[in-house]
């Protein structure tokens, strides 16, 4: 499954960690160096899959867990309406 | 990933500490549909045209600026809608990623522009406005606007845009306060007030002398619980966020510690936003806390909103005092 950021969406990276303006109520977010990890490879139009291969190659981890982080970082993503499904 | 109250203050902080240009304030255009009473830009301003930053001239800055860290960019005037390019360049700000604030005075807001602002996902529209219609109309030069602002608010809100209502409470509109604060309410936008008037960039002090007496501020803020938190903080009271995580830039490329602080640092048109940014030394002068002795014994500093520009505009000097600031201090002092 491939997802995209929500265009009204405002973030900036800095110093490894990106902070994130949320469009319902100009909430700000700040997502870690490994939470960076995988919403730079949804901007850059990764699938759920290949994020998951990238994590486990980049940081060293078990299948197991990259799989079990990334699902939870998407979903926790989709509930703040900071990313949705893309359909393309 | 936290969301919480804090996260301001430490990405504040991180700016602040690193000179991060968090929040930039860029006057795209001096010129003006109407003619505010207390407008801060010069008269004499309006009719300079020659020399505005072209539309490749601002993506490019704002492009310098996304890259250094900036993340909230406001667009304003003069009126910003009067330049032909905002579309364009909310799109391009929106493309890098921005949070993208536009102010304006509402009144060239129609159905197709409010559409068109929704469409390029512009995250907050803050419009000014001064009372109900006799006011509103009055105060900003005589012009039958008042209607057309609240359709335009009207219209952004249908197209699901955050709106801000601002006002400055002054003595022509003393009495609008409630009438304003219910009029949002009804509309569903936010609002806010402010009380303070600072001079022209020139240092006229013409719309100062509109500031409310001290006895009315009172009475205003003592209704709406409002209050100044003391800090014993000295640094942090003497020295604002200007040329540390915040830039004005003009229409003619000139960049500004604060678009409220006339002290020029340079110009994009001379060099880039990245070379005057990170090599101006204006930070150093400006955090000398040596410098601050007036402040420092003055029996109003718990009180006291320093703001450079103020000083600078009244006096030529970032270190002595101002007439606004010292009138607010005492209100301060007399509602804790």
């Amino acid at each position: 499954m491939k997802y995209k950021i929500k265009p009204d969406i405002a973030y900036r990276k800095i110093n490894d960690e990106i902070f994130i303006v949320d469009s319902k109520n100009s909430y700000l977010h700040k997502v870690d160096s490994v939470g960076s990890f995988i919403f730079e490879n949804i901007k850059d139009g990764l699938d759920e899959e290949k994020i998951v291969k990238e994590l486990v190659e980049s940081y060293d981890v078990d299948f197991e867990v990259a799989f079990s982080d990334v699902k939870e970082f998407i979903e926790e993503l989709i509930k703040k309406g900071i990313i949705e499904k893309d359909a393309k | 990933m936290r969301n919480k109250k804090s996260l301001t203050d430490e990405l504040f902080n991180i700016t602040y500490k690193k000179r991060i240009p968090l929040y930039t304030i860029l006057e795209i255009t001096y010129s003006c549909n109407l003619s505010c009473k207390h407008c801060y830009i010069p008269n004499n301003y309006l009719d300079k045209k020659n020399g505005y930053l072209v539309t490749n001239e601002i993506k490019g800055l704002l492009k310098e600026i996304a890259s250094l860290g900036g993340l909230y960019v406001v667009f304003t005037g003069g009126e910003p809608l009067l330049r032909k390019d905002i579309f364009e360049l909310i799109e391009f700000a929106k493309k890098l990623n921005f949070y993208v604030i536009l102010f304006t005075n509402g009144s060239l807001i129609n159905k197709s522009v409010a559409k068109k602002l929704s469409e390029l996902r512009i995250n907050r529209v803050e419009i000014s406005l001064y009372g109900n219609k006799e006011v509103h109309n009055s105060f900003v030069g005589g012009y039958e606007v008042f209607d057309k602002v609240v359709e335009g608010i009207k219209f952004l809100k249908d197209e699901n845009i955050e709106v801000f209502v601002k006002t400055v409470i002054n003595k022509e509109n003393f009495n609008q306060h409630k009438f304003l604060n219910n009029f949002c309410k009804k509309l569903g936008v936010g609002y806010k007030f402010d009380f303070v008037l600072t001079p022209k960039n020139d240092g006229n002090m013409e719309p100062t002398e509109l500031m409310l007496e001290e006895k009315k501020v009172l009475s205003l803020f003592r209704e709406y619980k409002h209050h100044k938190e003391k800090t014993d903080d000295l640094l942090s009271r003497l020295i604002c966020s200007a040329s540390m995580n915040v830039v004005g830039i003009n229409p003619f490329g000139e960049l500004y510690p604060c678009l409220q602080l006339p002290y020029k640092l340079g110009s994009i048109k001379e060099k880039s936003f990245s070379e005057i940014w990170l090599n101006n030394e204006f930070f150093k002068i400006f955090k000398d806390i040596e410098r601050y002795k007036g402040c420092k014994e003055c029996e109003l500093l718990n009180w006291c909103n320093r703001c450079p520009g103020l000083c600078f505009v009244e006096s030529k000097s970032l270190f002595s005092c101002s007439s606004v600031l010292k009138k607010v201090a005492k209100i301060f002092k007399n509602l804790s």
